[in-house]
């Protein structure tokens, strides 16, 4: 890499999300400063490396992109398209103007693209794509293979998703205080959305130019750090460092998932671990008599991502996978099963109750659990784990054929597959029983 | 006698307000938002309000607890 390919991709880095926030704030318009941008930093690949990496790339590229934005606007003034524009006050217009420096107190910008990303009224599906390409910069190639969309209808979708942003009336602002707390709840589900959009199975073929763990946790960050003590975000962030911090351990040399028993500890991030148990210590809500001032309010959705997190921390502290607390989980996801009501959670709590109590303990919480979860192959298969601990082989094996006809992912599939001939190798089958 | 009068499709009032595309309409039902226009028959329409507000936070904090509304930008 040349040191102007460096600078590219630091510069995209650090100036993609500001640039657009800054455009819009100026501007009103995310198509045109999303073209804008883009273009700034195509004619920062054509000139850096024939002039120099300029020292100010903020500033470069923030000249380049207006001045594209402003050629737009005056062939459009020609053509006379009169539109309803994104609603962003005068202020914010004079504030974005007067920046030279992108780099410069300007995480307000960002501050307020999340939010109209993230909008309710903007459907589910488009906050995720319009934050992963306004805020995180990734393609809209990039986010349609995330989020498992065929290429063209992601660009269509992205198209309209703009459009909407623009000319519904979604302001382009820090909610009010009042409804803080709620629309925090709905950024937070999305950038836990992005987070495990880089997880899905067969995304992993695919290199993206940014680590999306990495770019959840920054922009939890610069939540927290514009919005201090928001449990909602905290929570989050501490469950995200905590899940992070095993990336270097879920895949093996072949890209097979590597379950968390056998994951090589010592490959742990524990610098994140540690930053983690931290901010979960600092959520702790204040014991009986206690004078501390509480850590403000917690949503249903704070104390969900606080539960995952110390379910999480457990494991993320046990020296080995022999010494995890596994009572100590199975009551976290009591709680949470309490909290939520989720049969996928239920699932989790018993797996965790038989590896505290014995298979028969676990097997007693997956009773209903096919009809919740009719096509989750996962119950089966965790049925046959359970029944093979408690000695009932024929059952298990059952239990994983059924599994086997249920799974979609490959890399299960293996595994599954494996873990039945394990059973078959070791098991006697009785002559009439055995169907291949 | 007042009157409202309403326009579908291609129609055009000359004298009357002319709606932003379905694509700017939010859907409002008890609270919870949605992208889209309202899913019913045009018969269940009740009511027509026009307002002055500077986004659609404020208009959606005037609306009522319950019931359902679809607020559009004028075009």
């Amino acid at each position: 890499m040349t040191v102007s390919d460096d600078a590219l991709a630091d510069a995209w880095q650090a100036h993609w999300s500001r640039l657009i926030g800054l455009l819009i704030g100026q501007f009103a318009r995310p198509d045109l400063a999303e073209d804008a941008v883009s273009d700034a930093f195509e004619a920062a690949a054509r000139h850096w490396p024939v002039d120099g990496v300029p020292t100010n790339t903020g500033a470069w590229l923030l000249t380049a992109a207006r001045r594209r934005v402003l050629d737009r606007l005056r062939s459009e003034a020609v053509q006379r398209k009169k539109e309803p524009l994104m609603v962003v006050d005068d202020e914010m217009r004079a504030a974005a103007a007067a920046v030279v420096d992108p780099g410069a107190h300007v995480a307000d910008e960002q501050l307020r693209l999340i939010f109209a990303c993230c909008h309710p009224a903007i459907a589910p599906d488009d906050r995720v794509a319009l934050t992963l390409r306004f805020v995180v910069g990734l393609t809209t190639t990039e986010i349609g293979r995330l989020l498992l969309v065929q290429e063209s209808t992601m660009a269509a979708r992205m198209t309209r998703a703009k459009k909407r942003l623009a000319s519904s009336g979604i302001p382009f602002a820090t909610p009010a205080a009042s409804r803080l707390d709620e629309r925090l709840d709905v950024v937070a589900t999305v950038v836990y959305l992005a987070f495990t959009s880089g997880y899905h199975p067969g995304v992993g073929d695919v290199p993206l130019r940014v680590d999306l763990g990495d770019e959840a946790i920054r922009l939890l960050r610069v939540l927290d750090s514009l919005l201090p003590d928001r449990a909602v975000v905290r929570s989050l962030l501490a469950l995200l460092l905590l899940q992070h911090s095993r990336r270097d351990t879920r895949l093996d040399a072949t890209g097979a998932l590597i379950l968390l028993p056998d994951q090589d500890r010592t490959r742990w991030h524990r610098d994140e671990i540690t930053e983690g148990v931290t901010l979960l210590e600092s959520l702790a809500p204040a014991g009986p008599g206690s004078t501390a001032a509480p850590s403000g309010h917690q949503s249903r959705l704070a104390t969900e991502y606080r539960l995952q997190a110390l379910i999480a921390a457990e494991h993320a502290t046990a020296p080995t996978a022999a010494d995890t607390r596994w009572s100590v989980i199975a009551d976290l996801y009591a709680q949470l099963e309490a909290l939520t009501g989720s049969p996928v959670v239920r699932l989790a709590r018993a797996v965790a109750v038989a590896e505290a109590s014995g298979p028969d303990a676990g097997l007693q919480l997956l009773d209903g659990l096919d009809d919740a979860l009719p096509r989750h192959h996962r119950v089966p298969a965790v049925r046959a784990e359970l029944l093979r601990r408690a000695g009932h082989p024929t059952a298990a094996a059952a239990a994983y054929r059924a599994a086997l006809s249920l799974v979609t992912n490959p890399t299960e599939r293996t595994h599954l597959e494996s873990r039945l001939s394990d059973l078959e190798d070791t098991t006697p089958v009785p002559p009439e029983s055995s169907t291949r | 006698m007042r009157f409202v009068v309403l326009a579908f499709g291609p129609a055009v009032l000359p004298a009357g307000i002319t709606l932003g595309p379905v694509d700017t309409a939010t859907s409002v039902q008890d609270r919870a938002l949605r992208d889209g226009t309202f899913d019913g028959p045009a018969s269940a329409l009740t009511g027509i309000q026009v307002l002055e507000a500077s986004d659609l936070d404020v208009v959606l904090d005037q609306l009522p607890a319950s019931g359902t509304f679809e607020v559009r930008p004028v075009a």
